[in-house]
């Protein structure tokens, strides 16, 4: 062997020295590779000088340990064949030997006590030491179980008295960042005889002076304590950074009594102040002299401590005295006892989004209105149309009709004598009295279509009925009229907007359905009164029925439209129904609004 | 004692019509009064009490049917013959609702009016043409242009409530 080269059990043997055959060392990690490499040089040492050990610990770990201890040559699995390594699970052993929140001390004796005794069997030399690493002490403590762990720490101790070992804890450091750790920290150091620096990489060295290192290990928990705490600081500094910088916001803070402990960039663009300018003010000088009044910066910060926060709309003054339309949401804040420390205050500028909704709003008022006019002006139309078709249908009937009428009563009265006059004057009188006859009869129809005959004198029924028979004539449509029983009189402008529903409808049958024939219904109802014509025809292309008809027939017919119109100021309703074996129209009118006004006598 | 006759009309143009149409007939007729509307007619009906009563549909206020009725009422012997210018067999059952006796078309009066006055006169009716009792059965059977045109008229019957 060349002196330069240095065999892992000389290595061992200087070591040696360092591991008290009863230590129980404990280390605080600061990660997880400081610790395989503390255990890898702990056990590999160990199975090198020719000692036992046993590994108590996490899957993790003992998977990391037995990749290093492999990396280093040493055939762990020899030493597992011989009895010299034992390797248990942390937590397997752990659920064995706890009972209930407390290791139970019969079972830890047993089973650990069984291992080391199987170990040194396993031995040639007394004079050889068991090594011991556990980390159920740490799981425990990372479970909360602080109690546990110490009371595990001191089963090991009572069972170094019958068995010799040396014992190997670890913890991983972070979890002892709260102060409030501090106290059982102590406690667990208090159970080893040394305290490996969590830090402790290097050497391997162990110090054995405990006392400094416990208070190294303190200091050290004491930085991590206070790094944690810089971290929180930074984190929470980075946040008022971004609080500060927010632009679209004002976000602030006042104290219990609404006084401003802090500013944002956003609440000195919307508001104008700057933070030397209001920090100290009271918050209410933001609001407008009639809410100050009103004592509803108050009341704001009441609802809010009440029920953890408040939101509101409304006019906000700036600095410069203008006013804007404010979201404002102020959210109460409380200390871990419960206490109001002050309200965090967030304003939104609505002025432009309050501006649109209220255009918006006015605009759908005057489209409203606009509606509405239109509506009284199509009802005034109409209205006006029927009173002047009326006229003129009652013109053309009484005066040009009756002059007509009695122009063909004097020619008959002359063409009954034809004795007086020549044959040629006799056949020329005959066809006066035939053209005067057509007149007659064309009076009598273009007035029965501008209005109705008798709708006023004898009601729907009779001028339904009167209107058909001169329907049937004009369009050859066979029609069938039904009335329900005791159907009377209805009011004057329901009766004529159901005439001209029927008329319409009639002149749709005519034009576009082919039907040969259509049926009439007057039906009452216990609620309401309904007007059904219906057709056998191809079914309505109700597009068609859009515009009034065309032809002189048709002219008098309002459209579809036209009837949803009527029956709409008429509070009734238009119902279609269309399909290829024929259309019906439908029009319900409320018998509250269908009967007629008494009369007065 | 010669029968008398009581026009109402709301046209001076169409009374004189029939007053000439009357007149030409030669029968032993009295027009014994005329009215222009609802209310005068009522009242020339019951202070002269005529034997028949020529009366117009249209009119202002109170329609002739109505009219009708009225003078129906009143349980005289007074003869009512509807004379108008409509033409619908609608009409012709309105009127025969109301309880008058006849109806002839204005169109027609040339060659009905005198005719239907003698039937009614005589306690006949005259729809269309004069019922029993009546002078003179005889319709001319080649007037197509009678006031029923030949077409399909609508039929009315009466629906179950529901």
């Amino acid at each position: 062997m060349s002196s330069s080269e240095v065999s892992p059990v000389d290595i061992a043997d200087n070591l040696r020295p360092l591991l008290s055959k009863s230590a129980h060392s404990v280390h605080f990690y600061a990660d997880d590779q400081l610790l395989i490499d503390d255990l890898t040089r702990l056990i590999g040492t160990a199975l090198v000088s020719g000692d036992a050990a046993i590994v108590v610990a996490t899957k993790a770990h003992r998977e990391a340990l037995a990749g290093q201890l492999r990396a280093r040559h040493l055939d762990i699995a020899k030493a597992a064949a011989e009895g010299r390594l034992i390797s248990l699970d942390a937590e397997d052993t752990l659920s064995r030997i706890m009972s209930d929140r407390l290791p139970d001390p019969g079972r830890f004796k047993k089973l650990i006590g069984n291992a080391i005794t199987g170990v040194r069997a396993a031995m040639n030399s007394e004079q050889r030491g068991v090594v011991i690493f556990g980390e159920m002490v740490a799981i425990l403590w990372a479970q909360g179980k602080q109690e546990a762990a110490i009371h595990l720490e001191e089963l090991w101790n009572s069972l170094a008295g019958e068995y010799s070992f040396s014992l190997r804890c670890a913890y991983p450091m972070n979890g002892f960042h709260k102060d409030e750790h501090a106290h059982d920290f102590s406690r667990i150091c208090a159970q080893h005889s040394d305290v490996l620096s969590p830090k402790s990489d290097a050497d391997g060295l162990l110090l054995t002076d405990s006392e400094p290192l416990r208070t190294i290990a303190k200091l050290q928990q004491k930085l991590q304590v206070l790094e944690y705490e810089k971290s929180l600081r930074e984190s929470e500094r980075r946040f008022r950074l971004l609080v500060e910088a927010v632009q679209d916001y004002a976000i602030f803070m006042l104290d219990a009594s609404g006084h401003i402990t802090s500013w944002n960039v956003g609440a000195e663009r919307l508001k104008g102040y700057k933070a030397t300018e209001i920090l100290g003010q009271h918050f209410s000088r933001f609001y407008p002299q009639e809410d100050v009044a009103a004592a509803k910066p108050q009341r704001e910060l009441v609802i809010a401590s009440t029920e953890g926060r408040v939101e509101d709309e409304g006019w906000r003054v700036r600095k410069d005295g203008s006013q804007f339309w404010a979201n404002v949401i102020i959210t109460a804040i409380k200390d871990e006892q419960g206490q109001i420390i002050g309200f965090s205050k967030v304003t939104r500028d609505f002025t432009e989004r309050m501006r649109a909704q209220k255009a918006l709003q006015e605009s759908t008022l005057k489209l409203q209105q606009s509606e509405k006019s239109l509506r009284e002006l199509s009802f005034h139309l109409l209205r006006i149309q029927d009173e002047e078709r009326q006229r003129i249908g009652r013109d053309l009937h009484d005066s040009l009709g009756q002059y007509l009428s009695v122009l063909k009563m004097k020619l008959d009265c002359l063409n009954s004598a034809p004795s007086r006059m020549q044959a040629q004057d006799a056949a020329e009188l005959l066809q006066c009295v035939e053209i005067t006859e057509q007149a007659v009869k064309e009076v009598r129809t273009i007035s029965y279509l501008l209005y109705p005959p008798m709708l006023q004198e004898m009601g729907l029924k009779s001028a339904i009925s009167w209107y058909l028979d001169g329907f049937t004539k004009r369009s050859g449509i066979k029609t069938t009229f039904e009335v329900s029983p005791g159907f009377a009189r209805l009011a004057s402008d329901v009766e004529l907007a159901i005439f001209r529903v029927l008329q319409e409808s009639l002149t749709n049958v005519h034009r576009h359905s082919g039907s040969e024939t259509a049926l009439v219904r007057l039906l009452l109802g216990p609620k309401a009164f309904v007007l059904e014509v219906s057709d056998q025809g191809k079914g309505a292309h109700f597009g068609k029925m859009e515009t009034p008809g065309e032809d002189w027939m048709g002219a008098l017919g309002v459209g579809l439209r036209g009837m949803r119109e009527r029956m709409r100021q008429i509070e009734g309703n238009l119902e279609l129904r269309s399909s290829d074996k024929g259309t019906t129209v439908i029009a319900t009118v409320p018998l509250e609004k269908a009967s007629p006004a008494p009369v007065a006598s | 004692m010669e029968p008398r006759i009581l026009i109402v009309d709301d046209h001076e143009i169409v009374r004189e019509g029939i007053r000439n149409l009357l007149a030409r007939s030669g029968k032993n007729w009295l027009v014994s009064g005329e009215a222009s509307n609802a209310s005068e007619a009522l009242l020339a009906v019951k202070s002269l009490q005529p034997d028949l009563v020529i009366l117009d549909v249209t009119m202002p206020g109170i329609s002739g049917l109505e009219v009708a009725r009225l003078i129906l009422k009143l349980q005289l012997a007074t003869r009512i013959l509807i004379f108008t210018m409509h033409e619908s067999a609608t009409l012709e059952a309105e009127i025969r609702d109301t309880g008058a006796h006849g109806y002839v078309s204005k169109s027609q009066a040339a060659r009905d009016l005198v005719l239907a006055v003698q039937t009614l006169l005589s306690g006949g009716t005259f729809f269309g043409g004069p019922s029993e009792p009546s002078p003179n059965p005889q319709k001319n059977p080649d007037n197509g242009t009678s006031f029923f045109a030949p077409c399909p008229l609508p039929r009315i019957r009466r629906l179950r409530t529901t």
